[in-house]
């Protein structure tokens, strides 16, 4: 479990260990809690967004979906996002967390025949 | 004119108009209000995430038209149902105009694939507008899988060649039960014209309003071809022969013999 975190810091590991099992409960609140945790731990979150793998580092790292579309510089109104293959109600944007390597298609409407 | 009813919906236009291709929003949105429209299409593609990206439905009021997603860029069932879905959560509405086009030359519809994907959607509560190639046969087995219209192209999409299926498409016509859009390669009014005249029960429009000089009066041109051609067709056209016909009386000439 260790090599889920990557992590050089072989002395720490079990607290890693113990913190992630506290906190890899998948629901938001915990999801919240981990996410913090590797900002603290400053720790990189990589997400395949649009088939392209982006980082995030530091206080770039998004909660949910709702602070990924703010931190691209997306607007919300228009877009229709799809995580790991399921659809993701708009009005569950922000209660909706983002995990380290999940696939997130971000689509929209263009002009089409 | 009557009334274009597909699935609970009336429309007035049967001038149905796509959104792409156009130098800019507010061009097409000029066009959409010209030719009267009040359907248009759109497509769904992946956001930009490193570029600044064109909000299209800003320039189209939903509340004077109803947005009808393609799935355009679907090259098998699978895949055109996930873009139907995808579209769904977008619009809020349950209208597709399903395409399956796995050649990307001739754009051609995938008939199977196209088949497969309407049954599965229709299931799934879609108002399913099928784009497909002239062919009366599979015309009748979308009608009969419930879709909402069958929409078989004039000629390739994009090559504005006019109706060069016209033969089928009086088949697929006649055995309707469902509105038939002629849709795809329509390059002039005229084209729109004599398909309307044909018993379409209206025409899909892109390229050739898009790309002209003048998007706007070329929109105009469209609306009035379509309802020329529908009001044609209503009137109940006069018979054709091979012998003359004179329209003049055939009496009262200027001479004695």
């Amino acid at each position: 479990m260790a090599e889920l975190f990557a992590t050089e810091d072989t002395e720490h590991t079990e607290i890693y260990i113990f913190l992630f099992s506290v906190f890899s409960v998948n629901s938001v609140a915990n999801t919240n809690s981990y996410i913090m945790y590797l900002r603290e731990l400053d720790m990189t979150l990589t997400l395949k967004i649009n088939g392209v793998e982006k980082e995030f580092t530091d206080d770039r790292i998004p909660e949910n979906l709702s602070d990924l579309l703010d931190d691209l510089d997306i607007s919300q109104a228009t877009v229709v996002a799809e995580i790991d293959g399921r659809i993701v109600d708009r009005k569950s944007f922000d209660r909706t967390p983002v995990q380290p390597g999940q696939a997130i298609e971000l689509v929209r409407f263009v002009g089409g025949g | 004119m009557d009334k274009l009813k597909i699935a609970d919906r009336e429309f007035d236009s049967r001038l149905l108009i796509g959104t792409g291709k156009y130098a800019s929003n507010d061009i097409m949105a000029g066009a959409i209000a010209a030719a009267g429209a009040q359907i248009v299409t759109v497509a769904l593609r992946r956001v930009d995430i490193d570029n600044e990206n064109d909000d299209l439905l800003a320039a189209i009021d939903r509340t004077k038209y109803l947005l009808l997603p393609n799935t355009s860029g679907a090259r098998d069932a699978d895949e055109a149902i996930r873009l139907a879905r995808l579209a769904r959560a977008a619009s809020g509405i349950n209208w597709v105009k399903l395409e399956v086009t796995p050649d990307p030359y001739y754009l051609l519809p995938d008939g199977s694939e196209t088949l497969k994907a309407a049954e599965t959607l229709v299931k799934d509560g879609f108002v399913v507008l099928p784009y497909i190639n002239a062919d009366p046969i599979l015309a009748r087995k979308l009608q009969d899988a419930g879709t909402a219209t069958v929409m078989p192209l004039a000629s390739p999409i994009g090559s504005n060649k006019g109706l060069k299926t016209r033969a089928s498409i009086e088949i697929i016509i006649e055995q309707a039960t469902v509105p038939i859009v002629v849709d795809a390669g329509l390059g002039l009014p005229s084209h729109a014209a004599e398909a309307m005249e044909m018993g379409a029960d209206a025409v899909l429009v892109n390229t050739a309003i898009a790309t002209a000089g003048d998007p706007v009066r070329m929109a105009i041109a469209f609306k009035h071809a379509t309802e020329a051609g529908r009001l044609a067709f209503e009137s109940g056209p006069a018979g054709t022969g091979s012998g003359a016909v004179a329209s003049s009386p055939l009496t009262g000439f200027l001479r004695n013999d």
